[in-house]
């Protein structure tokens, strides 16, 4: 998929651990491993909106386009 | 209470699925019973002295062939009232089963009429060649299950796709 999740690594650069951020948005560690992975259709609006305001950076920090081939 | 409801309603399915088999297994070792019970049941003016037992049961698989796609509708209600008792509602898996029964209804509403008028050429079919039956039975009743068939499954195939878009209502975070 072209959209990559670069959540990890924003993760490591603020020092935030997964759980933290999970409770923090109220989401799910399972879902927030999900997001982390890729393995989700989507983000919505609401959470993307949390996550960057959690980890003080923008939506384009998190997810990244690049094409296929 | 619904639970209880819903139980009720599965096992009731298991005893006809049950008992329905051994009826027809039962009709076919005693056939005079299937006999004497058609006789009765079919309101034709058929010459009965004419027909033979090779008729009798062709009509016998025939009804079988009718009673059997109740059974399967039955089959599929079992199931979906079997998990609502368990508190598992309208997921995937039993807006499916409603979707089947209600395709199962609608069937053999359709083939009620097929199943009466097969039956009646069936057993005229030693009459002289002028006398020969042909019966088509259509009633309000027929035409009351049709309705409640389809409008089953108009609603079924909506759990179907409400059960879809939830699925993948989940997969946005």
């Amino acid at each position: 998929m072209p959209i990559v999740v670069n959540l990890d690594v924003m993760l490591a650069k603020r020092k935030v651990r997964g759980k933290e951020l999970a409770n923090e948005i109220g989401i799910t560690e399972q879902n927030l491993s999900l997001l982390r992975t890729g393995k989700v259709k989507g983000v919505r609006f609401s959470t993307l909106e949390q996550i960057c305001q959690v980890l003080k950076c923008q939506p384009g920090d998190i997810l990244e386009y690049i094409p296929d081939g | 209470m619904n639970r209880r409801f819903s139980q009720l309603v599965a096992w009731g399915c298991i005893a006809i699925l049950i008992v329905a088999p051994v009826i027809a297994l039962y009709f076919l070792i005693n056939i005079e019973l299937f006999i004497s019970f058609a006789k009765s049941s079919l309101n034709l003016p058929i010459q009965w002295q004419t027909v033979s037992d090779m008729q009798w049961y062709s009509v016998w698989i025939l009804t079988l062939f009718y009673a059997t796609t109740g059974m399967a509708g039955l089959y599929f209600l079992r199931r979906a009232f079997s998990n609502f008792a368990k508190g598992e509602l309208f997921n995937y898996s039993n807006s499916r089963d409603l979707r089947m029964f209600s395709v199962f209804l609608f069937v053999q509403a359709l083939a009620k009429p097929l199943h009466f008028s097969l039956s009646s050429i069936l057993l005229s079919m030693n009459h002289p060649a002028d006398q020969k039956i042909l019966s088509v039975s259509l009633g309000s009743g027929e035409i009351k299950v049709i309705a409640l068939a389809m409008i089953l499954w108009v609603m079924s195939d909506l759990l179907v796709s409400a059960s879809k878009l939830e699925v993948e209502n989940k997969q946005f975070i």
